[in-house]
């Protein structure tokens, strides 16, 4: 099994908690127990997901100054609780905050694939190409030489136009 | 009735359905968590309008969740229609539901909208293109939450990104039986692929059924993703098609007479609960699915599955029913269904 903290190491350390007369299990590997422990573990686990508790490490780490979205009046405190963002524009308010977070998520943080129709065309150009690597690929295994021959010039043209 | 009980995909004895959804949000109204009554009212007026425009994907009828009795708001759920959050909550939500009941798109749920497409077996990329070309007419008309870095906005950031989840549910009762299951979890965990319940999240795995999903859709093309969640599924059918004859070689009457003992309750028991439903279905859809039992089909399964859980149960009685008489009916309606 894995961390539930970095989902990256083996976890070896099991910790159980009482919550809301429920039994909660808790997997970690050695070193981030060790991490959540030195910084005095509140366990906020269990409840939403898990990003309430890796929001929740990073603010005592950085002994969180209170982060707020204008636009729609969001605290970072209320992100905490709900593990929701309140608006679009959260994410820019909580960025520098939420961006570590997002990439442990999900092991990166850039964006690739579909991108919707009424953005420019320029952000969807490296996209397309992608998409289009990906279905040559499929196509050169299936054996379909001709359509692979398209796709090929038509990533060739889209380079050239870049 | 829903097609996709009847459909017959690729593999579609032991994968159930494959499900694409993708969640999107407007740039220009809050995100779920800070909506106000009106910002509801607002988003629902601007998507009855849009799909209004659009018969490409057949007719779409909104349910309305407000004035919808909570067996009915349940029954969808059963049905996969609608997520569990949505049956829950109580006003200003609802869903377009199409006829065949393989499209829905649900409306002020965790995100502005979730759009979602059903098929019967493994059939991601058929999903994904009804989903795609919804999402694609929607965004014509109204600005989505987008960033260039973390893609589509959504109120939760696990689903930043793509917003899709790629689901495939299997039937795997070998792998349960021997308890394989345990390192396919496992080892799915570490490719970033989810295992649950049939009702997604912090479900329980009844009747040997499992969810396989992606975990991560941030920095990977939809086409990328669904082909690793095709790939794993396949995998593990495979697995589970080698286990199930190795057991059944192993010992013929003792594999034969658990089918048979479970298909004979199926067909006679006068009070059935929905956990012995689930797993008389599930041993009996192993039979039939290797050829042992041929006098029932898998259609016919299907529809016992969805019509047997209690709310749609007390749908089709056309009354609330207590404990009791839900397992009194049940038996009933699946003797009804395997005679037919």
């Amino acid at each position: 099994m894995l961390c539930q903290n970095c989902q990256q190491r083996a976890a070896n350390v099991h910790f159980t908690q009482i919550r809301n007369n429920a039994k909660v299990d808790i997997y970690l590997c050695e070193q981030c127990a060790k991490e959540i422990s030195q910084t005095e573990f509140v366990a906020p686990f269990g409840f939403n997901d898990l990003i309430n508790g890796l929001f929740g490490t990073q603010i005592m780490k950085e002994v969180a100054v209170a982060l707020k979205c204008n636009n729609c009046g969001m605290e970072s405190d209320e992100f905490l609780k709900s593990s929701r963002v309140g608006c679009a524009e959260c994410y820019k308010a909580f960025g520098p905050r939420l961006d570590p977070i997002i990439k442990r998520l999900h092991g990166n943080a850039q964006h690739h694939g579909k991108v919707p129709g009424r953005v420019s065309s320029n952000i969807n150009l490296p996209n397309e190409i992608e998409k289009l690597k990906h279905r040559l690929s499929e196509s050169i295994q299936k054996e379909e030489y001709e359509e692979s021959a398209k796709i090929r010039d038509r990533i060739r043209s889209l380079e050239v136009g870049e | 009735m829903s097609g996709l009980l009847v459909e017959k995909g690729p593999e579609y004895d032991i994968a159930l359905s494959s499900r694409i959804r993708l969640a999107r949000n407007f740039a220009d109204i809050p995100f779920s968590s800070r909506m106000s009554v009106k910002h509801q009212d607002e988003l629902i007026q601007r998507m009855q309008e849009i799909i209004a425009d659009n018969q490409a994907y057949g007719k779409l009828m909104f349910v309305d969740m407000t004035s919808m009795h909570p067996i009915d708001k349940i029954s969808l759920m059963e049905r996969h229609l609608i997520s569990p959050d949505l049956a829950e909550t109580k006003e200003n939500s609802g869903a377009f539901i199409n006829e065949n009941e393989n499209l829905s798109i649900m409306i002020n749920e965790e995100d502005h909208i979730r759009i979602q497409a059903m098929f019967s077996g493994i059939q991601l990329e058929k999903a994904y293109m009804v989903c795609d070309g919804i999402d694609s007419i929607i965004s014509e008309k109204a600005d989505y939450a987008f960033d260039d870095k973390y893609g589509y906005l959504t109120s939760c950031p696990t689903n930043l990104g793509t917003g899709m989840r790629a689901s495939v549910m299997l039937h795997l009762p070998a792998l349960v039986m021997t308890g394989y299951m345990k390192s396919i979890l496992e080892s799915c965990n570490k490719v970033g692929v989810t295992v649950r319940g049939i009702y997604g999240e912090n479900s329980d795995a009844v009747g040997d059924m499992f969810q396989v999903s992606n975990q991560i859709s941030l920095g990977r093309i939809e086409e990328e993703t669904i082909a690793s969640i095709d790939g794993i599924c396949k995998q593990i059918i495979d697995r589970e098609k080698t286990l199930r004859l190795q057991l059944y070689k192993q010992n013929v009457y003792k594999f034969e007479d658990k089918i048979y003992r479970s298909y004979g309750l199926l067909l006679n028991a006068r009070i059935i609960s929905t956990q012995e439903c689930f797993k008389f279905l599930s041993d009996v859809r192993l039979g039939v699915s290797m050829g042992i039992i041929k006098d029932i089909d898998i259609a016919t399964l299907n529809e016992i599955l969805v019509l047997s859980q209690s709310a749609t149960l007390q749908k089709i009685s056309g009354k609330q029913l207590g404990e009791d008489e839900r397992d009194i009916k049940r038996a009933e309606l699946i003797r009804m269904k395997i005679e037919k």
